[in-house]
């Protein structure tokens, strides 16, 4: 596989896992207010589900490939940053998803829609950073 | 940081919220389609609009930025990569709001029968699956993917 191709899925992996995070926040946001909590807490969970786990998946496999192939040093400033920040995001991401399938279950509880909208917007801020600096490569 | 790595950095900013907004804007549109009641729906399609917002100040973000970068990098406004990202750029834009406008009206549509329920439903399910708003929708999204690409692979360079 050419290595533009990888930077490229790595790239929209990124920019899709920055959206569905973006929309879970937005939902979440939305689903402390009022109706229709059970239809934004069931969206806010499919779009974890099905949108931002494989956008994060692609995001580390390809982001990993790059950087093995185009021999990037490992000690690199922004190289750390960004893996620091894509691995930590699972975690946040697993959390996220837990939050979102409890508020699911429990659409009324507008604790579970701030944990959901909370943990989705801190990533999200984490991945900003992220790609602010792998694009910048600061620090080198 | 360098001025060229500011303006890469905001340019991929304008990006990331271009592109993002897209895919916020997909979610809900798909979300609204699957609603089964007019206020959820008129709900969803109040949220997307939110993402016609991120869009626009992405696109132009990214527009503006990446001139910016054409002139300070010193490329040529002719290269291959260039020429079709300018006339992509303007034809995403277009097809978009096409389509916000005309979500905008299913969007009225269902604020209207939520507070009516005894009207028909009928014409806001036809205009959830209006093929010429799904149309534009895609080709949207295929003209901002292709931007992606050509800014990764720059052909012509």
């Amino acid at each position: 596989m050419r290595p533009d191709l990888q930077l490229f899925v790595h790239v929209l992996g990124a920019m899709g896992l920055c959206g569905a995070l973006a929309t879970v926040a937005l939902l979440s946001w939305r689903g402390r207010r009022s109706a229709p909590r059970a239809l934004l807490a069931s969206t806010a969970l499919w779009t974890l589900l099905l949108m931002a786990t494989p956008c994060w998946l692609a995001l580390f496999v390809f982001g990993a490939w790059t950087s093995s192939r185009e021999h990037v040093p490992s000690d690199a400033g922004w190289l750390r940053i960004g893996t620091g920040i894509a691995n930590a995001g699972v975690a946040v991401l697993l959390l996220a998803t837990a939050a979102a399938y409890a508020w699911s279950r429990a659409p009324r509880r507008r604790s579970l829609a701030t944990a959901t909208g909370s943990l989705a917007g801190l990533y999200l801020a984490a991945l900003a950073v992220a790609w602010f600096v792998m694009t910048a490569k600061v620090p080198r | 940081m360098s001025e060229f790595q500011w303006l890469l950095a905001l340019h991929v900013t304008g990006a990331f919220l271009f592109l993002g907004g897209g895919v916020m804007a997909a979610i809900l549109g798909i979300a609204a389609r699957r609603a089964t009641e007019p206020d959820e729906v008129a709900v969803l399609l109040r949220l997307s609009q939110v993402a016609l917002v991120v869009i626009a100040s992405g696109g132009l973000l990214t527009l503006v930025l990446g001139l910016w970068l054409v002139h300070h990098g010193g490329f040529a406004y002719g290269q291959t990569w260039i020429v079709f990202s300018l006339v992509l750029f303007p034809a995403a834009l277009a097809a978009a709001s096409l389509a916000g406008r005309r979500e905008r009206r299913a969007r009225l549509l269902a604020e209207r029968l939520a507070g009516e329920p005894d009207l028909s439903r009928n014409e806001l399910e036809e205009r959830l699956r209006d093929p010429i708003s799904r149309a534009l929708s895609w080709g949207s999204g295929t003209a901002i993917l292709a931007i992606l690409a050509l800014m990764i692979w720059k052909p012509g360079a």
